[in-house]
C-alpha cells in the first residue's frame, strides 16, 4: 500500500487505525510545517523541536477524537500554537535581572533594524506575541488566527492593536510609525 | 502610522528555517516508540510501564519516610566498616524539582553549595543561559532567577558562598561576538538533505555576579582580564569564598591557570598566572581552603585529547601569591576532575587513573606536614573504578569512596595507619557516563561527612560520624543508568542536600532532596 499517494483524510483514518506507514507519512508531511510554525512564534530552535514533537505525538495519539479527519492540519496548528503559548508563559515567569531581559531568540536574517523590531516582538506579552507572529510572519487572517488560538475575532483584533501599541512604545516615539 | 509599523513587521519576518535532521530523527523515533512499553533514547533507557511508575512512587514514599533504615550492603571484598544504625534526627524530604524541564538533547550539569546555616544555592545552564535558585534554611525555594543576558552562550557555572552565607557568587563563561553560519542543503526534489551550522569569530570571557543578603544580585562583572578565541579555554572554572566577602576565581587560559580575586566592593585584583613546568594543556581546576589559605589542584596533560596520560598538580598560595606547582600523581583520565578534601593542614586528593592496558583505578595522594605522599592505588587492579570521592573527618580519618560496576566501595585510612582493603557499601555504582565531577563525599564543616552511594533503586545517603557509617537512607528515586548523582552538600547544622539529574519521559531535569534538622519547616511538597 503506497501511503504517499493518500489524501490527508485517508492518512488520518489509516493512522488512527494503527497503520504505521500512515503515521510516518503523516509525520513527514506535517513535521516541517509544525516546526516552522513553532519556531516562528517562539524563536528558539530547541523549543521548536520540543513543541513540534510534542504536538505531533499528541496529535497522533488523539486521531480518534477527530470528527473531521480532513481538518487535521488546522487542528494540529491549534495544538502547536497552544504549546507555544504555554512555553512562552513558562519562560516569562522566570525572573530576569538584566535590564535588556527578555527571551533569547534564534531568529536570523534581515537588517539591523529588523533585529531591533524582532527583539521588541520577543518582549511582548505571550498572547500578543503569538498573534503578531501569526498575522505578520505567517500571514494568517484575523479569522484564521481566532480559529487557531481559540478566541473571538474581536479579541484577536484587540490583541493586535495592543501589540502594535506596545511595539511603538518599545521602539521609541516616532520610530516605527 | 499603523501601516508603517505593519509593513516593517512583515519585512522583519525571520529567515526561513528548517528543523535539523537530528531533531527530525529524534521526533520520528519518539513517534515510533510510542506504542512500546520501554523506549531507548541515545543516552538512557526509560521505563514507561505502570510497574516502573509504581516502583518510582514506592521509592519516593520510602524516601519521604523517616522510619526506614536501609541496611548497608557489602558488594566487594574486605571487611565492612563499622556501622551504627542509630537514627539521625534530621529527616530527608521528598524530591523537589528545582528545574523540571530541559530542552530535548540538553543535559543539566548543576552545581550546588550550602552555607553554614543550611541555605542552598543551585545553579545550572539551561538553554545557554545561567539560572539559579536559592533555598533559605527551612525553605521554601525562591523563584528561579536568570543571571545571564541574551544570546551569550553560557557554559556550566560554579557557585560559592562566603561571609557565613551572607554573600555568594556565581561565575560562568560567556561567549561574546561571533555569528552562526547556517546553510540548509536541499536535494533536487526540494527536501532537506542536511543543515550545516558553524559558529565563527566568537570569543570567551569569565564573568560573575555577586549576591548578598543585603543587596541581592549585583551587576555582571567580567572577571577575566582578556578574552580567548579557543573554546577549550575558560570552560572549567573554580571559585572559592574568602574571608571578608571576597571570592577567588580560577580558570584555564592559553595552557595556564589564571586566578583573580573579586573583592567585596566589586573590585578585581591583578590576574595571577600559574604555569606548569612542562608545556601542555591545563584543565579541571579545583580550589579548596587548606588551613585558611587557598590550595589549587588541577590537571595537566602533555598530549592533546584523546590521550589518557596526564598529571595532577597542586599549588599553594601564601600572602604574596602562588608558589610552584607540585606534581601530586600521574595517570589522569579525561573528564574526571580530581576531588580534594582538606581538614586543617591535611589534604587528600583522589583521582581516576588509567595506564594503557590496565583497568581504571582510584589513586590517592595525601599531604601532611607540607609533603605529598607517593600516589597509591587503593581500588582493586582487577575492576574498573570511577567517580572518586574524598573526605577527612574530625578524627583525622581519610575516607575515599568510588564506584565499580555493581557497587560503591570505600577505603579508609587512620592518621597513622594504612588504607583498608576496598569494601562494598552499596550494590550499585554511583554514576554513569553523564555524571559530573562533584565530590560525592561532603563535609559538614565540623568534622562529619555525608556520603552519596549508588543503589539499584536510586541513590542512598550515609552519614560518617566518629569513624562510623551511621545510616543509609534511600534518598532519591530511580533516575536511569546514565543519570543520577550530581552533587551533595552539607552543613554543621545537620542539614544536607542531594542534587539529582533526572531523565523521565524524554526530558532531563534537576531535583533536590533536602535534609533538615527538626524544627525547620518544610511544606508538603518538600520545598
Amino acid at each position: 500500500m503506497d501511503v504517499t499517494a493518500f489524501s490527508i483524510h485517508e492518512l488520518v483514518v489509516a493512522a488512527g487505525a494503527g497503520d504505521r506507514a500512515a503515521r510516518e507519512e503523516l509525520f513527514r508531511r506535517f513535521w516541517p510545517v509544525a516546526w516552522r510554525r513553532a519556531f516562528t512564534v517562539v524563536g528558539v530552535r530547541a523549543a521548536a523541536d520540543d513543541i513540534a514533537q510534542d504536538a505531533l505525538i499528541t496529535g497522533m495519539d488523539r486521531l480518534g477524537d477527530l470528527e473531521h479527519p480532513e481538518r487535521f492540519a488546522g487542528w494540529l496548528d491549534r495544538v502547536v500554537v497552544n504549546r507555544c503559548v504555554d512555553w512562552l508563559r513558562r519562560e516569562s515567569r522566570l525572573v530576569g535581572l538584566d535590564p535588556e531581559g527578555g527571551v533569547s531568540v534564534d531568529w536570523t536574517g534581515g537588517a539591523a533594524a529588523d533585529h531591533d523590531l524582532r527583539r521588541a516582538v520577543a518582549g511582548l506579552d505571550p498572547d500578543r506575541r503569538v498573534v503578531v507572529a501569526l498575522r505578520y510572519w505567517l500571514d494568517l487572517t484575523p479569522t484564521e488566527i481566532a480559529e487557531v488560538v481559540g478566541v473571538p475575532v474581536g479579541t484577536v483584533n484587540s490583541r493586535l492593536a495592543r501589540a502594535l501599541s506596545d511595539l511603538r512604545v518599545t521602539l521609541g516615539a516616532g520610530d516605527g510609525g | 502610522m499603523v501601516a508603517d509599523l505593519e509593513t516593517r513587521l512583515r519585512l522583519a519576518r525571520p529567515a526561513e528555517s528548517e528543523p535539523t535532521p537530528e531533531a527530525t530523527d529524534r521526533a520520528l523515533r519518539a513517534l515510533s516508540r510510542r506504542r512500546r512499553g520501554r523506549a531507548r533514547s541515545a543516552v538512557a533507557w526509560v521505563a514507561r510501564t505502570p510497574r516502573g511508575r509504581l516502583l518510582g512512587v514506592a521509592v519516593l514514599l520510602a524516601a519521604g519516610g523517616t522510619g526506614v533504615a536501609a541496611t548497608l550492603l557489602p558488594g566487594g571484598g574486605g571487611q565492612a566498616p563499622p556501622v551504627d544504625r542509630g537514627a539521625v534526627t534530621a529527616a530527608w524530604g521528598p524530591e523537589f524539582a528545582v528545574a523540571p524541564v530541559f530542552p530535548r538533547g540538553e543535559f543539566p550539569k548543576p552545581v550546588a553549595v550550602m552555607d553554614t546555616s543550611g541555605a542552598v544555592f543551585v545553579a545550572w545552564s539551561r538553554g545557554r543561559r545561567i539560572e539559579v535558585r536559592r533555598r533559605p534554611p527551612g525553605g521554601p525555594w525562591e523563584p528561579t532567577t536568570r543571571l545571564s543576558g541574551i544570546g551569550v552562550g553560557t557554559a556550566r557555572p560554579q557557585v560559592a558562598f562566603t561571609d557565613g552565607g551572607r554573600a555568594a557568587v556565581v561565575v560562568w563563561r560567556e561567549r561574546i561576538g561571533g555569528r552562526v553560519i547556517r546553510r540548509v542543503l536541499r536535494l533536487p526534489d526540494g527536501s532537506v538533505a542536511g543543515v550545516i551550522e558553524r559558529r565563527v569569530g566568537a570569543r570567551y570571557v569569565v564573568v560573575a555576579r555577586r549576591w548578598s543578603t543585603a543587596t541581592g544580585w549585583g551587576p555582571r562583572v567580567q572577571v577575566s582580564a582578556d578574552s580567548s578565541g579557543n573554546r577549550r579555554d575558560m570552560a572549567d572554572l573554580a571559585v572559592l569564598g574568602r574571608p571578608g566577602g571576597a571570592f577567588l576565581v580560577a580558570w584555564p587560559n592559553r595552557d595556564r591557570i589564571q586566578t583573580r580575586v573579586l573583592a567585596a566592593d566589586g573590585g578585581l585584583t591583578d590576574v595571577q598566572e600559574i604555569s606548569p613546568a612542562r608545556a601542555g594543556e591545563v584543565a579541571d581546576p579545583v580550589l579548596v581552603d587548606r588551613d585558611g589559605s587557598p590550595l589549587l589542584v588541577f590537571a595537566h596533560r602533555e598530549r592533546p585529547v584523546p590521550s589518557h596520560d596526564g598529571t595532577v598538580l597542586a599549588v599553594s598560595a601564601d600572602g604574596t601569591g602562588w608558589g610552584r606547582p607540585v606534581e601530586v600523581g600521574a595517570g589522569l583520565v579525561l573528564n574526571e576532575r580530581p576531588v580534594v578534601a582538606t581538614r586543617g593542614p591535611r589534604v587528600v586528593v583522589a583521582w581516576a587513573s588509567r595506564s594503557t592496558g590496565t583497568h581504571m583505578g582510584i589513586m590517592v595522594s595525601e599531604q601532611a606536614g607540607g609533603r605529598w605522599s607517593s600516589a597509591a592505588r587503593i581500588s582493586s587492579p582487577t575492576r574498573e573504578a570511577f567517580s572518586p570521592g574524598a573526605g577527612l573527618d574530625r578524627t583525622g580519618t581519610a575516607v575515599v569512596t568510588w564506584s565499580v560496576g555493581a557497587a560503591t566501595q570505600i577505603s579508609t585510612r587512620l592518621p597513622a595507619g594504612s588504607w583498608t582493603a576496598p569494601t562494598g557499601v552499596s550494590r550499585a555504582g554511583l554514576t554513569g557516563s553523564l555524571s559530573p565531577e562533584a565530590n560525592p563525599v561532603a563535609s559538614t564543616g565540623d568534622g562529619d561527612l555525608v556520603l552519596a552511594l549508588g543503589a539499584r533503586d536510586g541513590i542512598r545517603v550515609a552519614d560518617w560520624r566518629g569513624g562510623r557509617l551511621v545510616r543509609s537512607v534511600p534518598a532519591a528515586s530511580s533516575t536511569g543508568w546514565q543519570f543520577g548523582y550530581s552533587a551533595i552538600v552539607a552543613a554543621p547544622t545537620g542539614s544536607a542536600a542531594l542534587l539529582v539529574t533526572t531523565y523521565r519521559a524524554g526530558r532531563s531535569g534537576i531535583s533536590v532532596i533536602v535534609r533538615e534538622p527538626a524544627g525547620l519547616g518544610r511544606d508538603k511538597e518538600g520545598r
